[in-house]
């Protein structure tokens, strides 16, 4: 006699791949949508390096000709 | 009592691996539908805020181009600003919508620039600057260039720029839409399978006609179809709580 609960585990198990491939494909988008993200966000990365160095020597310049002022 | 505890065993495995498929079918749901929305928004938010950043380019470069001409000037300042030029130059290679064309550009405008340059150290006192003059004439020429580039681009290419840029932003939105396309057609497959998987094991199920019910013992087939209606229907639009099992027909006593 054939176990019942065989069958039931079995189409489980084929559920849970079914599952699992559907799963897998999600990530893969996320993961590449993640990754165009990042190749953007390294532009913006190096223009806040940019902003960042304009602004030092900016402050720099200010303070090497006594034209630094505090805040209003 | 071997046979029970094989039983009580089978019934174990059946809800675990029941658990497991709820599970994954709830972080299936959770990522397709809660988190790839919203980094896509963020990613476009990210293109709006370097969109709206770009005029942060030019004006880097027309400052340089500025402090060039002035360079008799305050030098730390230039120095500073070279250092923002270099991650100018850093900036620019990694940018794929300029590279090539900077770089193919880059050659010509430096003879232009070079007599430019020989003027600029005629200012009396920057012998101990010509050190950094030396460095500048890099930046310089990479700036007029740039320079040269982006008013080329102006005047002329501006509408590729933009074509470029519009198709760098189109190219984008696609394969979203390719990965949507395939994940409708994806869910279409699955819901056929699970369609037929349904029905399988609900002609399935009942074949051990001695299944046991022990929550819905009334009738013989519908229960396993609603069961199983409702499990599909549960995995495909409802988003399952992590914990929830949902029950197969097990033995029955008969």
């Amino acid at each position: 006699m054939e176990n019942p609960y065989e069958q039931v585990q079995q189409s489980i198990l084929a559920r849970i791949v079914n599952n699992l491939e559907r799963l897998n494909e999600s990530v893969v988008t996320l993961n590449h949508e993640l990754q165009n993200i990042n190749a953007r966000n390294k532009n913006l990365q190096l223009m806040g390096q940019m902003c960042e160095n304009y602004h030092k020597s900016v402050q720099f310049n200010m303070t090497a000709t006594n034209h630094k002022r505090g805040p209003l | 009592m071997a046979e029970q505890s094989l039983e009580r065993l089978d019934q174990e495995i059946t809800l675990h691996l029941q658990q497991i498929d709820s599970n994954l079918s709830y972080c299936f749901n959770t990522i397709t539908q809660d988190i790839i929305p919203h980094v896509s928004q963020y990613g476009s938010v990210c293109d709006q805020v370097m969109d709206s950043c770009n005029w942060l380019k030019t004006m880097f470069q027309e400052a340089g181009n500025l402090q060039i001409e002035a360079v008799g000037g305050p030098n730390p300042h230039n120095m500073d600003d070279t250092s923002g030029h270099s991650s100018l130059q850093t900036l620019f290679p990694s940018r794929p919508r300029l590279g090539p064309d900077s770089s193919s550009i880059v050659a010509p405008p430096a003879p232009i620039l070079a007599p430019h340059m020989r003027n600029a150290p005629d200012s009396p006192a920057t012998i101990t600057t010509t050190g950094k003059l030396l460095q500048l004439p890099d930046s310089s020429d990479d700036d007029t260039a740039r320079k040269s580039v982006l008013n080329k681009k102006r005047e002329s290419g501006d509408l590729e720029y933009d074509a470029d840029h519009a198709t760098h932003t189109l190219t984008a939105p696609d394969p979203d839409g390719s990965t949507m396309q395939r994940q409708r057609r994806k869910r279409k497959l699955s819901l056929l399978l699970q369609q037929q998987y349904g029905s399988s094991s609900s002609s399935v199920a009942p074949s051990p006609a001695q299944l046991k019910r022990p929550i819905s013992s009334s009738i013989d087939s519908s229960p396993i179809r609603k069961d199983s209606s409702q499990q599909v229907e549960s995995t495909k639009q409802n988003p399952v709580e992590p914990g929830t099992v949902i029950h197969f027909p097990t033995r029955d006593d008969t």
